[in-house]
């Protein structure tokens, strides 16, 4: 039997985020500092992460252990990458005679590192208009069946 | 896909428990009742992890004629059982009857953490309150059923497919959202003093299995205003339990005792050590002392609860915030635990959070799901139903 318009809408964005993820906004923050992109950065650093590191926190069982040994952890590959990249372009500048790439003086640590975002730092949320009078119940359910319309349509059949 | 309709309800042995997808559909505004169904009974289900509370009356009015709370267990009793030991000498007990009767029955929880674990329990355990809400088994039931907050597709299915052949029309509703319908006062509305919790408050449910924060903001809450957690008072019991077989090895409580003892005595916040509690052990009495491992235990719930709770605050809009925080309340079996409303609020202040007000929801804090729900059931148009297919 195939189930039709009871689809709900779902949502894992709590959830689905692990600290798999938040490793990998972290690395792509160091990255991008790294290579001078620094505002798309820190758009990642004030929002995404943020968001993600929750969602982490939320599921652990020791999430503030958990947050310091993965910072700490990403922290040294990010350092460990850096100090890679340079050699390699110094020799590969030395073989191809051109001049030698100097060492970025900016740090290519993300900011995250020395301040840890916590549970409380998050992207702004969208203008949600409160509505000044008490609602009806049926209109709340109208809102709800809408909500599971629109996520049964926006499903990809199987 | 079958056309089978819950109009001819079938027996419980005609779905099995894997049984596939039960369809369900809305009529476009006329019901779907059969002749034989001369009356309706509108129920308000809060199917909990370890407590359901069910209330049902009729589609007008505010009547209510059945108001349960009752433990989310199911009693098989045992082969061999001799006769008159079970009042009625029944085959399934439910609830308080099955607890009373352990020795002499196997329990079965349907619940574990929000979701249907037993299917088998879970399909009994909704008869009996189909049983309880329409004891002349002719009547049309039409549930509003409380769900985790953000419950995924397949824990609903869950439930309509246990549900499929009792009810006949089903809704099913995040239970934080529900318990802010039930909170509602319904005879202030409009009066200049009184907030609406469904226009702007912030709910956090502490169930059994699961502990739901939901925005409620004059809308009905999308994905990213609630928050589910998998951490609540059953994980609050595991933790004591292992804390308190580390102190007293061989204590021989068992979980419902360790249950009972939080129930009592659980707090949150600084350690209030000594707790002295006189226990009977191995028919012995012996005086255990509970303060830090109540500490330990019931505090790694505040540990979760609140950086959700904050999530939630910081995606509401800058308008309503003020005002949210004026109406954050805690509803559920945890919000019994001493002292969450002072040190949830506490940590607000102290993360700088504008004037915060924590409430406990209050003496009815069981019922407000259910109380939502046939509130729900008695708002919800024809068309608005989900009717369970076959």
């Amino acid at each position: 039997m195939i189930l039709n318009s009871a689809e709900l809408p779902i949502s894992e964005s709590f959830t689905k985020p692990t600290w798999d993820e938040v490793r990998r906004i972290y690395r792509r923050i160091g990255v991008l500092r790294a290579t001078g992109r620094n505002e798309e950065a820190a758009d990642l650093e004030h929002g995404e992460l943020p968001r993600v590191l929750t969602a982490a926190r939320i599921q652990s069982s020791a999430p503030d252990q958990e947050e310091a040994a993965v910072f700490a952890e990403e922290a040294e590959r990010l350092a460990n990458a850096t100090v890679t990249a340079e050699i390699l372009a110094s020799l590969l500048a030395e073989r191809l005679r051109l001049p030698a790439v100097e060492p970025r003086a900016e740090n290519p640590r993300p900011a995250a590192t020395a301040a840890t975002p916590r549970a409380n730092e998050f992207p702004p949320a969208p203008p949600r208009p409160v509505p000044a009078t008490s609602p009806t119940i049926t209109d709340l359910l109208d809102g709800m069946l809408s909500q599971e319309t629109a996520a049964a349509r926006t499903k990809p059949r199987p | 896909m079958s056309t089978t309709s819950v109009d001819k309800p079938l027996p419980a042995a005609a779905v099995p428990a894997n049984a596939p997808n039960v369809t369900v559909s809305r009529p476009a505004s006329t019901p779907a009742s059969t002749p034989t169904k001369t009356k309706t009974v509108l129920v308000g289900f809060d199917f909990g992890t370890n407590k359901s509370c069910v209330l049902a009356g009729p589609p007008a009015g505010h009547d209510i004629s059945v108001s349960k709370v009752i433990p989310t267990v199911v009693g098989y009793v045992k082969d061999g059982i001799v006769d008159g030991i079970v009042a009625g000498n029944r085959s399934i007990l439910f609830g308080d009857d099955a607890l009373q009767n352990m020795l002499h029955v196997r329990l079965e929880q349907p619940m574990t953490h929000g979701i249907i674990s037993h299917p088998e329990a879970a399909r009994d355990f909704l008869k009996h309150i189909r049983s309880l809400a329409d004891p002349t088994g002719t009547a049309e039931i039409r549930a509003v059923v409380g769900v985790p907050a953000n419950a995924t597709e397949q824990v609903r299915e869950d439930i309509r497919r246990t549900a499929f052949g009792i009810f006949d029309r089903i809704l099913l509703i995040p239970e934080p959202f529900l318990a802010a319908l039930g909170y509602r006062d319904d005879s202030r509305l409009g009066q200049a003093n009184y907030i609406d919790p469904v226009v702007n408050s912030l709910f956090v449910d502490i169930g059994g299995g699961t502990s739901d924060l939901c925005l409620v903001q004059g809308y009905f809450p999308v994905a990213d205003d609630q928050i589910s957690l998998p951490f609540a008072g059953d994980a609050i019991d595991e933790l004591l339990q292992d804390d308190l077989n580390r102190i007293y090895p061989n204590n021989g409580l068992s979980r419902h005792k360790v249950r009972e003892l939080k129930e009592t005595h659980g707090y949150v916040g600084p350690s209030r050590s000594p707790v002295e509690v006189k226990v009977v052990i191995g028919g012995k009495a012996h005086t255990l002392e509970l303060g830090n491992a109540l500490a330990r235990a019931c505090n790694a719930l505040i540990d979760r609860i609140y950086p959700a709770l904050t999530t939630l605050i910081q995606r509401a809009s800058s308008d309503s915030v003020v005002t949210l925080l004026q109406n954050i309340i805690i509803t559920g079996g945890g919000s019994q635990l001493k002292g969450i409303d002072t040190l949830l609020q506490k940590k607000l202040v102290e993360d700088g959070y504008e004037s915060p007000k924590v409430k406990i929801a209050g003496q009815d804090y069981k019922r407000y799901v259910a109380i939502g729900a046939l509130k729900a059931a008695r708002a919800a148009r024809d068309n608005q139903w989900q009717v369970l297919l076959g």
